[in-house]
């Protein structure tokens, strides 16, 4: 009969020859990117790779589509223009994500507000700040997207947009709903080369009367993984107040 | 100033083996990679690194078994992505081979049961073939004391294999 120290022999053995695949080419540039990155700028831009922020990252990204759309798309696309007609008129939306992670994030006049556990961070673009839930100020450094900047005054959706969102205005311009309800117009995107890796596409659902974004669904190419859902909504009025006194100040 | 993208060059494929062979998918085994460097930088600003492939091994097993006992943790129904995709290379044994793969697979989960300090030391003893050396510098500990860690834990997985492989 095999001894104890055998059968651990053999499982060291089988776990060392366990294959374990190529490092993947996509995964090896964006580290080497963000050390050089966070080389460069001596802080902890690292934070916002981490899980629980990069949450927040992806969340605050599937908004940054809708502002894609409004700067990147044509009129040709009549039904879409429509909705990037009224979306060019938003200066607040809501979005919340259903993948089991506690993230929230607000857009209110071109500044992004993430809703994480106990905290509260306002990011500008250029400031990142840290609230506690009492809505006191823990901390400020250097906004957690000016690593994409394109310029000092421009918007962190667009800074988003520029680092993940990699749609070839060509690929897109002539997109139609490809389901039209009685209540909702649905719009169906190919994945952003940055997220082609896991993502098989992107469905927009836009509600007809409104003509705003209701919901962004990430379909990943592993049918056995969660699709990554952001609910929006534009009511000012469920606004937490936490949030309402953080945005109030100058 | 340290030279990341040659660390990276050197030691990210090691890094990668690690990340993978305990989680066995590459979306966590991708997070764990990126911490891990995270992990060194941060690290590096603080204390001068002797060895980096030891720091780095050390950082990743560490993130991959905090993953482990997340698993671990969970009442709810895992997800498939969840459940690593063991592979071990073929041979002539495919009876062994499906014996082995169980194997290596209740080895994984008997780190998740261990100490945080004694699953990762024994992870670098013994899989990643660190010396004790090596691995008593990284965590600030005395050769002997990691020689103990090891005997101890050799211990405490014999007889958690035994109690779930051995009946």
């Amino acid at each position: 009969m095999e001894n104890n120290e055998d059968i651990l022999n053999r499982a060291v053995d089988a776990l060392k020859n366990r294959q374990t695949g190529e490092l993947p080419n996509d995964v090896a540039k964006q580290t080497a990117h963000w050390l050089k990155a966070a080389q460069s700028r001596g802080n902890n831009l690292w934070s916002i790779f981490r899980p629980s922020l990069a949450a927040a990252v992806v969340l605050i990204a599937a908004s940054a589509l809708i502002y894609f759309f409004i700067t990147n798309f044509n009129a040709g696309s009549v039904a879409w223009a429509d909705v990037q007609h009224c979306i060019q008129r938003i200066t607040f939306a809501h979005c919340y994500n259903t993948c089991g992670r506690d993230t929230e994030a607000w857009y209110i006049n071109g500044v992004l507000y993430f809703m994480e556990k106990d905290t509260i961070s306002k990011d500008d673009g250029k400031t990142k700040y840290v609230y506690n839930a009492a809505g006191e100020l823990l901390s400020y450094s250097p906004s957690d997207f000016v690593e994409l900047m394109l310029g000092e005054n421009t918007s962190p959706f667009v800074l988003l947009t520029q680092g993940v969102f990699e749609y070839d205005s060509n690929d897109v311009n002539s997109k139609v709903p490809v389901y039209i309800g009685e209540d909702l117009l649905v719009y169906k995107f190919d994945a952003p080369k940055s997220m082609d890796s896991w993502t098989k596409g992107v469905v927009i659902t836009a509600g007809r009367q409104s003509k705003l974004p209701i919901y962004i669904k990430l379909i990943p190419k592993d049918s056995t993984k969660q699709t990554d859902i952001f609910i929006f909504d534009y009511e000012k009025q469920e606004l937490p107040e936490v949030i309402t006194k953080i945005s109030s100040r100058k | 100033m340290t030279n990341w993208q040659v660390i990276l060059n050197e030691h990210g494929r090691a890094v990668w083996n690690t990340a993978y062979r305990l989680l066995g998918n590459d979306a966590d085994a991708a997070d764990c990679f990126q911490e891990t460097f995270a992990d060194a930088l941060t690290f590096s600003r603080q204390r001068q690194v002797k060895n980096f492939r030891a720091l780095l091994l050390r950082f990743a097993a560490c993130r991959a078994l905090d993953v482990l006992r997340q698993r671990n943790k969970k009442t709810t129904p895992i997800s498939f992505e969840q459940i690593p995709d063991f592979d071990v290379p073929s041979s002539d044994c495919p009876a062994c081979d499906a014996e082995n793969k169980e194997l290596g697979e209740t080895l994984i989960k008997a780190f998740a049961k261990l100490d945080k300090d004694e699953a990762e030391i024994f992870y670098l003893r013994h899989i990643e073939n660190l010396s004790a050396s090596e691995i008593a510098q990284t965590f600030g500990l005395k050769e002997n004391h990691i020689g103990v860690i090891i005997h101890r834990t050799k211990n405490k997985l014999k007889t958690l294999l035994q109690n779930s492989y051995g009946d």
